[in-house]
């Protein structure tokens, strides 16, 4: 049968969510339940954070203090405020894109390491300031927050985290293969030939950093009503690094293979757990090493070897 | 009415002078060539006139108004476009995704009705057969042609092209040139820079030269080529004295 390589990679992709829909029916153990469902949560930070570097090209190590924003804005707001959460986790949203829209401006004319130096300070800020100032946000010993369900099944989560992942997936393909996608790809190309053709520059790379930012408050907050406790420690640049070892393994210029890379790597850290710190180590030599001999990821590799592999045996 | 006027146009970088009271006007369905010697400021003026630069004196009007400070986007949207000396194709997109770019950028423009445009241009230049390529696989003097492609879904009133038929092989330029002389029969102002002198006298009967930042001669192409000043600026005051 002469199958289109894009229609493998499909049903490939149609496997894997009947999978992860399935996988709570199989008998896992609730454990690791809930390390797929903090899998997921990681899958949304990986693929926004590819959608800002892989597809507009402007690079953010500020995206783990996003998701800490977004975490103590709707624990804040539903404990503070006693909003529901229905309404916290949107004014979450809200909160942490107008703070993306805001960093995107300051960051306009900064490329390369000036703007990752500028992302890690606002970073650091953000996470010393939300440590020291106890009073508001209790500091290191971190921020309690409500649950979505009144009881704590595993499963519950598992399939809130795994649909609210399709969610952000699905609206993430809409937009980059919407007009505005083209404007992104464009920017990454030639800044200069795009603005040459007519495409706001300024606005969509701005709008690029707060679209990536807002999905990653989004993200911060589901996962604050998941573990019901916020502390400083999520927006540390280690998490961040951890976001970046997802993306590039799985592959930053893809959405789909960086969410992979997110739930495949939370998965490996989990498994990895007895040799601690050391895990850290050797994802940061996977990201040296895929960056080097496969910048399309592993995910990307894998499917690039699959498609080599058809065309050999069709021919 | 001029399509383009600049008066009195001055931009530095630095201590360096680029450009130092350059005026001339531009009229509308007008082709004039741009010349002079490495560093003379083409590319300077061509950025002023596009928005990429601001001058630091002076004044740009396209279409009767002062542009000064308007974005290159603006401009674009506005009918003023241009090519670049280096190409700047988007090369991680296919050939019939780098025409979409330009005919998606008004909110109001249909999919539909870009990708007809998109297509129609792309077998108007014999690049049809390329629409779902990467643009990243086209050769050099493709790439050129599809830098043409993309200012054509602007549906320009003027063109800037900067060293359009620069390494490209004889036979691509002469479809080229017919391609510029087909944009000036639709009353496409163009603005063109060439080390090619071939293709300026061919193409332009007008001829503006910049030496040093300086304008120093603007007239029909003849007049220009003889001009002592303009040999001058080429060769150089010796070489001219043994001529």
């Amino acid at each position: 049968m002469n199958m289109p390589p894009e229609t493998g990679v499909r049903a490939a992709a149609a496997a894997l969510v009947l999978i992860f829909a399935l996988i709570p029916t199989l008998g896992l153990q609730e454990y690791w339940i809930y390390i797929l469902t903090i899998g997921f949560f990681y899958a949304v930070l990986a693929s926004s954070w590819s959608l800002l570097v892989g597809y507009v090209g402007r690079i953010s190590f500020a995206h783990a203090a996003m998701a800490g924003l977004g975490a103590y804005t709707s624990a804040m707001a539903s404990t503070r405020l006693g909003l529901p959460l229905y309404a916290s986790i949107p004014l979450a949203a809200l909160v942490v894109g107008c703070v993306g829209l805001f960093l995107g401006r300051i960051c306009l004319k900064l490329h390369g390491a000036y703007l990752g130096l500028t992302t890690i300070a606002f970073s650091e800020i953000f996470r010393i300031a939300v440590t020291a100032e106890h009073g508001f946000t209790r500091g290191s010993l971190g921020l309690q927050a409500p649950g979505f369900f009144a009881t704590n099944g595993r499963a519950q989560y598992y399939y809130l985290f795994f649909i609210f992942l399709l969610c952000v997936l699905g609206t993430m393909w809409l937009l980059l293969r919407s007009r505005i996608g083209l404007y992104f790809a464009a920017i990454r190309e030639d800044e200069d030939a795009a603005a040459s053709l007519g495409v706001h520059v300024v606005r969509w790379k701005v709008m690029a950093f707060a679209i990536s930012s807002m999905i990653a408050g989004l993200a911060g907050a589901f996962y604050a009503h998941f573990v019901q406790l916020v502390a400083p420690s999520m927006m540390s640049l280690q998490e961040m690094g951890l976001i970046l070892s997802m993306a590039v393994i799985g592959g930053f210029q893809n959405i789909f293979f960086a969410a992979i890379g997110g739930v495949f790597l939370e998965v490996l850290l989990e498994l990895m757990r007895e040799i601690g710190g050391w895990r850290m180590t050797i994802f940061g030599l996977a990201v040296m090493v895929v960056l080097r001999y496969a910048p399309n990821g592993l995910v990307g590799e894998l499917i690039r070897i699959s498609y080599r592999h058809v065309r050999g045996w069709v021919t | 009415m001029s399509q383009i006027a600049v008066a009195c146009v001055e931009k530095r970088f630095g201590g360096l002078v680029a450009l130092k009271d350059v005026s001339f006007t531009v009229q509308a369905g007008e082709m004039v060539g741009l010349i002079g010697p490495n560093g003379s400021g083409k590319t300077t003026l061509l950025n002023v006139l596009s928005g990429f630069y601001q001058p630091e004196l002076g004044e740009v009007h396209y279409d009767g108004r002062t542009v000064n400070g308007l974005e290159p986007h603006q401009l674009a949207l506005a009918g003023l476009t241009r090519t670049f000396q280096v190409t700047k194709i988007f090369r991680r997109l296919s050939v019939l995704d780098n025409l979409l770019v330009p005919g998606l950028t008004e909110w109001t423009s249909s999919r539909k009705t870009a990708v007809a445009e998109a297509n129609r241009i792309l077998q108007e230049l014999g690049l049809d057969h390329l629409a779902g390529e990467m643009a990243s696989n086209l050769s050099g003097g493709q790439s050129k042609l599809l830098e043409f492609g993309r200012v054509m879904m602007l549906s320009p009133k003027v063109i800037l092209l900067d060293e359009p038929f620069g390494g490209v092989h004889p036979t691509l330029k002469t479809l080229m040139h017919e391609v510029v002389r087909g944009w000036n029969a639709q009353d496409i102002t163009i603005v063109l820079i060439s080390h090619d002198m071939g293709s300026i006298f061919d193409l332009c009967k007008r001829v503006l030269v910049l030496h040093n930042g300086a304008l120093i001669a603007d007239g029909p192409a003849e007049e220009v080529r003889r001009s002592p000043r303009v040999v001058e600026a080429y060769l150089g005051t010796k070489s001219v004295r043994a001529v």
